[in-house]
Formats: structure tokens, C-alpha cells, sequence
């Protein structure tokens, strides 16, 4: 109730006083790729200090709109209009002759950008080498010390400059809570960390539109949170106009924020408001873990034992197996598992409890749920040897596993689908396919088997990638890290059927960041 | 004496082309292979202008801004291409770079003029010494505190550059083109400034070079001298500041250690090659991120 009052008090804000001005046009947008029409006719006005939320299936151009918005990709038709930066800019496409032979006024990146529009990437795309202060440092517009010859001719200026900006960003880090990683470099932070920092740079760049590609994708529930509250923050101050795209599973989160909602339909912009579909998200799905569940066994009675440090497995076993003893596929005891010269995904810091414990049967379902950071990843990889086990014991099918190379347990029936982005992105889909070994491919994918996978959608290439861990040569066990992120619900319960398949004699661990 | 003063010249001028190499490598993430020639564009324009009467300020100033501008044709390339095709490009330039001094001769005109502007194959031989102000560099301990001094002043540039938020953008750059773009930086003029500072520097070594040695000939802007220049700044670890002073101490230290050995003059040079690889080898199995290099890649 005092939810609807507050986006309908919202609503009021936005559409009374000089905040409500035109801050993006889009019309007759079109935008086909060798044949597929991903837009077909956008129209769309953004007033200032709006919340979109654009959604929609995976593939459905939520990103093509998205790199449209921000100058990353011409579309072949329509015009784009921004009036922000307090200046008009317009571009019509196909473009004239003269805008393309001139170097000026371009419809790029660097264009729209300078005049205000920043987005963040769906893989946040920080400057890994750099520290995370100065990936947000570096984005500040105008820098004298960023013209070479007054770098050279009058250091002490530049200096200047440069302790006042690193003070500037150090309290922008502080008010993140990043104050004590802000000079670890961005490729050893995690995830969320990065997310924040993404968003902070593109504010450091002067954007008063902000475009953010999945925000909350892959994020366990506290890091949600976190990401959460700059968000809201931003929306509050209606001063910044937001451009989020979400996927249905974290859309009840973010739903109180959203002034607007953009669905992309085949091809087609439908707008609503926020209360339209409401209906559709009446419970936060964090009861997410018994659904897959369900859908992969059926009917199931659930084991869960703590693993330590906010981590539990949930061993799922369908109710027909119930009474079963079987031969374990895979038992591990007494497992420490290392990333770097760091042991993770220990039981808390007692020496004598350090090492981990479990074994899965034919027909098991095992569900690691467990805060991002934790070590999920490097547990599966543990098991599939692409790093190698220090201390404790892995045996599949009661075979020893220690010692064995990653493709020798590949062979004795290890599958592993790793998370986030491991295709081999200058492969075609077919090669891909080819190189798994999948014999028969599904309908799906079998559209897309001529396109090289650099130029899949997120949820194309996740799709990919399960096919090629699970439909290729038989095994055992299948180890999957978080197979369901960036995946819309009909295609997150295809690969649940396909998995419930699998699962007559096979067993499988996934890894899902907690979200309870 | 004089052979240490030797060895500091030789040690000032790679130090200044790794140096410079590296912004290229290290700070823009593109591997090239056309340093020796900007490194003889440098010595020839310096060795025309010197034998027309110019002091070392005004001809190595030549030197510079030849190479310089010319510096446009591989930094315009790199507006588009990365990787393996930049590094065929700057290939390119190189043989582009080398063939044009080897060719533009004429027998009867006299070397330096329009018509036989780098006397081919044949060279260009008595350069005089460096002079500045009513001043010469005749004996040895001035030719070396001379090629300090500017080693000095190109690793001070280089300093103030690569710790300026200038160095910092292009390794931003570097890490990803696309999101630095998105902040409305100007990558492509910023990549064109990077290319003029190392090549104009690499033209600043070459003058100093052929006023050290009196003698210039297309050998210097050969394929084999960039690779060398290339393993110095690989070796001694790309992408920081002390890492092509290293590499090229190691480098320039190999021919003369060998040469304390008193191993015959033939062999020497077949042997160093040798050693060349497997340094390299070695290189790459025990430390990928070069001898002073800081992180792994
Ligand atoms: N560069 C490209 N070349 C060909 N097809 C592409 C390219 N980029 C995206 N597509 C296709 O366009 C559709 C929309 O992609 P995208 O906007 O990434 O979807 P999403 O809504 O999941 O973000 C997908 O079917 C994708 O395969
Ligand atoms: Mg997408």
C-alpha cells in the first residue's frame, strides 16, 4: 500500500514543474541483424529524472536498444534526439552524407557521451589493471594533465589537479563503502564491487542519462542490496534519468523505483507503468531454489547441510529415489579448496573442521548455495581439476580422483559448464557444437549455428554453454556454476528439463549465488 | 675510460628507444616493429642537417619532427587494428621505411640533396661531431655526458607522462577501447599523441646515434635492429618505467660480456644470437612479465 503511494507521489513529482522535460526522443527506430529484425518500430520519449525499466526475453534487443541509446551501435533507421548537458542533439539514420565524411558530431560512443548520456556493460568492463580509484578518476571529463605537454611543461599543476580529483573519488568510494579496496586493482575485486564502481565511473564522466545494462545479474542477496541502494539513491535525487534493463527474476526488486516500464516484443516498445504489471511479480521469487528443484526432479525431499560461511548445500533427491542406497558418483571429504595461495569455501576458521564433506548418488541434484566470494567456483573447479586440491580427498564413482588431469577426468565422466563467459567467442555456434561433441541439437540453437558466438545475446551464449557441457559426450557428474544467470524463465526451464533428463543416471552440483 | 664512455653512449641511446619502444608496447598494448626506422629517420635527417652546417640542437630538432609526423603512418593504422594485424602493419612501415632509404640515390648528385637524399646503400659517412653553442663534443667524456644528459631529459618526458593522467588514459585504453570511448575519451587522437612521443623520441636516439658514430647506412633501419629494440623492451618488462632501462642493460651487457670471454669475432656473433633465444626462451617460461616487470599480463 505505501508502496503504491509512493510511485504514484513519484509519478506526480515527474509529471509537475520544469523537471519534466524531454531528456531522450527515439522514433521509428529499426535495427535488423543479417536478416533478424531485432527492432522493428521503437518509439519512445524519457522525461527527465525517469526510471525506465526496460525488459524482455533473452534476445530480445534489450542490449541492442541499450547500445543504440548510448552510441555503441547506429541503428539502420529512425532518429535519436537528446536534449541534455542543457543542449540539443539530433541524429536521423540513415545518416546524411555530410555527417558521415565530417569527424565531427559523429553518433559514437565518445559523442553522446561528452554530451551527458554514460552506461554501465552487462560484464562491467572496468580497466582491470587499474586500481578502482583511478577507473573512476580516470573518467573525468576535461583533465589538463590528460594533454601531454602540460603534463610535461607543468607537473606541479597536473599534480594538483590530480590530489584534488583523488580526493574527490575517495569520498565518491567512501560513500560506496569501497574506501578500503580503492587501490586493489578492478580484476581482484568482486563482482559487485565492480558493479558499484561501474556505475560511479560513468557518473564521474558528467551522465545525466544513465543507461545500466543487468545491474543486479549474478549478484547474491547482500551485494543485491547494495547496488540496490545507489540505485535508489539515483532515482531519488531526479536529477539522473535511468535506463535499467532487468531480467523477470529481479524485476520485483527494483519495481518500486521504476517510473516506467518498456517491454520489447518482437520488435515492438510496449510502455507501462510500473502498476500495470505488478500484477504479473506478487512474490520476490527468492523461494527461486525449490522451483528449479521442482522442476528438474519432480517431487523431492531436500537435505540441506551447512558448508560454512553463509554457504549450504542443498542435496535434492526426488521422493521415488528416497529409500535408494546406491554407490556415490562423487564423494568428497575432507576437501580444501584454494584460489590463489588463499584456502576458500572453508568451514569457518577452525582448524580442525577446515576441510568440506558430502557425496551425491545417481539422480541427485546437489544446490551449493553460497554468498558471491565465498568460493563456489573454485570448489567446482577443485572438482573438475582445473585447479589442483591441496588437502583432502575427491573420489567419482569410487575411483580416485587426485592427481588426474582435467580432460583424464573429463573422460571418466566430469563435465564442467563454468560460469559467466568461457565460449570460445571466435568459433561459430556449429564448431562450437562440433568441438563439445553434441550429436543432436536443439531447435534453438540450431538457428543461430552459422553466427560466430561473439555476436550471441548473453542468454544465446549461456544457452550455448550448457549445450555443450551437457549434451556432448555422456558422464556422471555435471558441475554447473550459477547456469542460470542472465536467463529468462522459459528458456531457465527448458535447461531444467533437459537436466531432469540427464539426471537418470547421472548426478549434477550447481552453484547458485544465495539469495535468501 | 673511453670504453666505459662507449658503453654509457650505447647505453643512452637504447635506453631512450626501449624507453620510447614502450610507450608503444606497454602503454597502448600494440606490438611493434618499425622502431629502427623512425630510429634512422632520426640519424639521417640528423646527419643531412649536420653536414649542412647545422649545430646538434637544430638538426636533431629536424630529426625529431621528421619522425614525428611521419609517426602518422602507423598511428593512423592503429585507429582500427590491434594485435597480430597492427603488428603486420607496423611490418610494413618498417620495410616501407627501410626500402626508401636504401633507395633514394642518384650516382651523380652529391648525398643530402633532393635527388639522392640518403646516398643508398652506400651511406653517409663523416657526420660531424656534435657542436652547440661555440661548443664541440670531441673527445669521448663530452660525447658520453652529451648522451646523458638527453638519455636524462627523454626519461624525465617519459616520467612526467607515463605518471601523468595522460599514461594513465592510455592504459585505460589499453584494458578496453570501447569502455574508455563510452567516456567520451578522445582514444583515437590520444593513441596518435602516444605514437608521436615514441617515435619522435626513437628519431632523438637515432640523431645521437649518428652523431656518435659519424657513419649512418640503411643497416640501422633494418628489421633485425627493431626486434632488438622489441626484445629490450620485452625483456626488461613492459608497461612501467624501469623496466626498458633494465632490458636494455641486459641486452647491450650480452655482446660485451661475450666479448670479455674472448671468444673469436665469427663466432661471437652467431653465439650471441644464440644467446638472444634463449634468453628469450627462458624469458618467457621463468618470468612472462619481463626481468623488472611488475604484474602478469
Ligand atoms: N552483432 C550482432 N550480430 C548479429 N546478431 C546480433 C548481434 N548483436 C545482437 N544480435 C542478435 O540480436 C538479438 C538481440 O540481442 P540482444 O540485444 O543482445 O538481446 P538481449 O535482449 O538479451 O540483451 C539476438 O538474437 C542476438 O543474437
Ligand atoms: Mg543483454
Amino acid at each position: 500500500m505505501q508502496l503504491e503511494q509512493e510511485i504514484l507521489r513519484s509519478d506526480i513529482d515527474r509529471t509537475t514543474g520544469a523537471r519534466n522535460r524531454l531528456a531522450v526522443r527515439l522514433r521509428s527506430l529499426r535495427k535488423t541483424f543479417g536478416g533478424q529484425e531485432v527492432l522493428k518500430d521503437v518509439n519512445a520519449d524519457i522525461a527527465r529524472g525517469e526510471v525506465v525499466l526496460l525488459r524482455g526475453q533473452n534476445g530480445a534487443g534489450k542490449t541492442t536498444l541499450l547500445n543504440i541509446l548510448t552510441g555503441n551501435l547506429a541503428p539502420d533507421a529512425g532518429t535519436v534526439e537528446f536534449s541534455t548537458n542543457g543542449a540539443a542533439l539530433a541524429f536521423s539514420f540513415p545518416p546524411p552524407i555530410w555527417s558521415r565524411i565530417t569527424p565531427w558530431g559523429r553518433f559514437s560512443p565518445e559523442t553522446l557521451s561528452r554530451h551527458g548520456i554514460g552506461r554501465t556493460w552487462q560484464d562491467t568492463r572496468l580497466f582491470k589493471t587499474q586500481s578502482l580509484s583511478d577507473n573512476i578518476a580516470v573518467a573525468s571529463p576535461r583533465l589538463i594533465g590528460e594533454i601531454p605537454h602540460v603534463a610535461v611543461a607543468n607537473p606541479l599543476r597536473v599534480r594538483r589537479e590530480e590530489k584534488q580529483l583523488q580526493t574527490v573519488v575517495a569520498r565518491v568510494l567512501d560513500k560506496l563503502g569501497l574506501g578500503e579496496v580503492a587501490s586493489s586493482p578492478a580484476d581482484s575485486v568482486s563482482l559487485a564491487k565492480t558493479k558499484l564502481v561501474a556505475i560511479a565511473r560513468a557518473l564521474q564522466a558528467g551522465a545525466e542519462v544513465l543507461c545500466l545494462d543487468e545491474p543486479l545479474a549474478g549478484l547474491d542477496s547482500t551485494d543485491v542490496g547494495s547496488v540496490l541502494g545507489v540505485l535508489r539513491q539515483l532515482a531519488e535525487t531526479s536529477v539522473f534519468t535511468l535506463v535499467i534493463v532487468e531480467h523477470d527474476f529481479n524485476i520485483p526488486r527494483i519495481l518500486d523505483l521504476v517510473t516506467t516500464v518498456w517491454t520489447l516484443d518482437k520488435g515492438r516498445l510496449k510502455i507501462e507503468k510500473p502498476a500495470d504489471i505488478k500484477a504479473w511479480f506478487h512474490a520476490p521469487c527468492v523461494e527461486e531454489l525449490p522451483r528449479w528443484a521442482r522442476l528438474v526432479i519432480g517431487d523431492v525431499d531436500v537435505i540441506t547441510v551447512p558448508l560454512g560461511s553463509g554457504a549450504v548445500l542443498h542435496r535434492v533427491r526426488s521422493k521415488r529415489r528416497a529409500n535408494i542406497t546406491d554407490a556415490p558418483v562423487l564423494e568428497v571429504e575432507d576437501l580444501v579448496v584454494h584460489r590463489g595461495y588463499r584456502s576458500v569455501a572453508c568451514n569457518g576458521r577452525d582448524e580442525a573442521l577446515r576441510g568440506m564433506s558430502f557425496e551425491l548418488q545417481r539422480g541427485d541434484l546437489g544446490i551449493i548455495e553460497a554468498p558471491n566470494g565465498w568460493g563456489k567456483t573454485a570448489l567446482l573447479e577443485t572438482i573438475a581439476g582445473v585447479t589442483t586440491a591441496k588437502e583432502g580427498s575427491l573420489k567419482l564413482l569410487g575411483l580416485p580422483l587426485n592427481g588426474q588431469s582435467p580432460w583424464n577426468r573429463r573422460r571418466s565422466g566430469i563435465t564442467l559448464l563454468q560460469a559467466r563467459d568461457s565460449s570460445f567467442s571466435s568459433l561459430t555456434v556449429r564448431d562450437s557444437l562440433h568441438l563439445a561433441g553434441v550429436a543432436y541439437v536443439q531447435d534453438d540453437l540450431r538457428a543461430l549455428a552459422s553466427r560466430s558466438v561473439s555476436s550471441l545475446s548473453g542468454g544465446e551464449k549461456q544457452r550455448l554453454a550448457f549445450t555443450c557441457a551437457c549434451d556432448g559426450q555422456s558422464y556422471d557428474l555435471a558441475l554447473l556454476d550459477e547456469p542460470f544467470t542472465g536467463l529468462d524463465d522459459k528458456s531457465i526451464s527448458g535447461i531444467c528439463k533437459r537436466l531432469s533428463a540427464h539426471l537418470g543416471n547421472a548426478a549434477a552440483l550447481v552453484a547458485v549465488p544465495s539469495l535468501a | 675510460m673511453n670504453y666505459a664512455c662507449h658503453l654509457l653512449v650505447y647505453l643512452s641511446i637504447y635506453t631512450i628507444v626501449a624507453q620510447s619502444l614502450n610507450l608503444v608496447v606497454g602503454y597502448c598494448g600494440l606490438i611493434s616493429l618499425c622502431h629502427a626506422g623512425y630510429f634512422a629517420i632520426g640519424s639521417y635527417a640528423y646527419a643531412i642537417a649536420s653536414k649542412a652546417g647545422y649545430g646538434f640542437v637544430t638538426a636533431s630538432a629536424l630529426g625529431v619532427s621528421v619522425g614525428l609526423i611521419l609517426s602518422l603512418a602507423v598511428s593512423l593504422p592503429a585507429w582500427m587494428f590491434k594485435g597480430d594485424f597492427f603488428l603486420l602493419i607496423s611490418l610494413a612501415v618498417q620495410i616501407a621505411i627501410a626500402d626508401v632509404i636504401s633507395n633514394w640515390v642518384y650516382p651523380t648528385a652529391e648525398p643530402g640533396t633532393l635527388r639522392n637524399l640518403t646516398n643508398g646503400p652506400y651511406g653517409i659517412a663523416a657526420i660531424p661531431r656534435p657542436h652547440w653553442l661555440g661548443h664541440r663534443a670531441d673527445t669521448m667524456v663530452s660525447m658520453a655526458i652529451l648522451a646523458l644528459a638527453t638519455a636524462g631529459l627523454c626519461m624525465l618526458i617519459t616520467f612526467l607522462l607515463v605518471r601523468s593522467p595522460w599514461g594513465r588514459l592510455l592504459k585505460c585504453i589499453r584494458d578496453d577501447e570501447l569502455a574508455s570511448r563510452g567516456l567520451g575519451k578522445p582514444v583515437r587522437y590520444t593513441k596518435l599523441q602516444a605514437f608521436a612521443v615514441s617515435c619522435g623520441m626513437a628519431a632523438l636516439a637515432g640523431s645521437l646515434y649518428a652523431s656518435y658514430v659519424g657513419y649512418i647506412d640503411p643497416s640501422s633501419a633494418s628489421l633485425d635492429n627493431s626486434l632488438l629494440m622489441l626484445s629490450m623492451v620485452l625483456v626488461g618488462g613492459t608497461g612501467n618505467f624501469q623496466g626498458p632501462v633494465v632490458g636494455a642493460a641486459t641486452l647491450l651487457a650480452f655482446p660485451e660480456i661475450l666479448r670479455l670471454l674472448h671468444i673469436p669475432a665469427a663466432a661471437a656473433a652467431n653465439l650471441r644470437l644464440m644467446a638472444y633465444g634463449l634468453l628469450l626462451i627462458l624469458l618467457v617460461h621463468l618470468r612472462p612479465q619481463g626481468i623488472a616487470g611488475e604484474r602478469q599480463a
